[in-house]
């Protein structure tokens, strides 16, 4: 996935007070991150990753672009992003149960789904693919899974349109 | 040719069309469930597997101490004895089920840990073989679908 974008989703999630405040955090704390792959999740943290993703590269002209180019060739981009949402269950403080975890997803669907264009202005029509919770009987953690798809256009030599 | 029509023949028509499009949609359905559950299977095949570079600690040193070639596919080699028979793959199923006016195809597997490979848990990240077959094999399934609205209208214009 092309990583502005990726860092356009990740300010707006860490950006937000509501989200912040569910996750027991303040604005500045930043606990919603690229997944890493071989350290320790530390909870409640929110973390994401791409997807397999799809491109049709096709030339010509796209009037939709705010700056056409003629003849530039162009990539329609679906993405697939995973959110993954760690709720430890092993304290009394919120977050701490499932319900919690559901709120959090709840609020990252507000995020991701309503007017984000506005703050990941190269995507388009955002939709949820789909969700899960899971409980980790060996971590104590809940794991709620919640999955979108997007679009974005590039266009060679210019990057992101 | 033109064909003339009273308007009982109309309405009979167009009742004929309504009734018939959900055998139809059931009919395709059926297929495009094949297509997604043989991509599925494709994505839990090791050399076919969209996963196959995803490292995997654990599975990496069970493939090196038997001298096995590694594959990050959702796949577990039949001599690991982790391994509960049958394979994930070889449980995956697709079915057609209609409610009313609405015809659904499912493609799942009935394996126990099936989520968890799927969504990944906090040691193991995800390989949603499932989302990724339907997202890979969704024009096609249009276009399946597609042939059942046109069938239908060919055959009620006869």
């Amino acid at each position: 996935m092309n990583a502005t974008i990726f860092s356009e989703i990740i300010t707006r999630l860490n950006a937000d007070s509501t989200l912040m405040g569910l996750m027991g955090k303040t604005v500045g704390d930043n606990p919603c991150y690229r997944a890493q792959r071989l350290s320790a999740i530390v909870p409640p943290a929110i973390t994401l990753r791409a997807n397999t993703e799809g491109s049709d590269l096709y030339c010509g002209t796209d009037y939709v672009v705010s700056t056409p180019v003629t003849g530039a060739a162009l990539a329609q981009n679906r993405a697939t992003i995973q959110v993954d949402i760690w709720v430890s269950s092993s304290n009394s403080s919120v977050p701490s149960t499932g319900f919690d975890a559901d709120a959090i997803a709840n609020q990252v669907d507000i995020l991701l789904l309503y007017n984000t264009p506005a703050h990941t202005g190269n995507t388009h029509g955002w939709r949820k693919v789909g969700s899960s919770q899971q409980y980790e009987d060996e971590t104590g953690l809940w794991h709620n899974v919640i999955r979108y798809e997007f679009w974005y256009l590039t266009k060679q030599g210019y990057g992101l349109t | 040719m033109v064909t003339l029509l009273t308007k009982e023949e109309l309405i009979q028509k167009l009742n004929n069309l309504s009734a018939n499009q959900i055998k139809h949609v059931e009919e395709k359905m059926r297929i495009a469930v094949m297509v997604v559950e043989a991509e599925a299977k494709k994505n839990a095949t090791p050399g076919h597997s969209p996963y196959e570079d995803m490292f995997f600690p654990t599975k990496w040193a069970f493939a090196e101490a038997h001298g096995l070639g590694y594959s990050g596919a959702p796949y577990m080699d039949d001599q690991n004895p982790a391994r509960e028979p049958p394979h994930m793959r070889d449980t995956m199923y697709g079915v057609v089920e209609t409610e009313g006016l609405s015809v659904h195809g499912i493609v799942g597997t009935p394996k126990e840990y099936a989520l968890r490979v799927h969504e990944g848990t906090s040691k193991m990240w995800g390989r949603p073989f499932l989302t990724d077959a339907g997202a890979a094999k969704m024009p096609k399934v249009i276009e399946i679908l597609s042939e059942a609205v046109i069938e239908n209208l060919q055959e009620q214009s006869e």
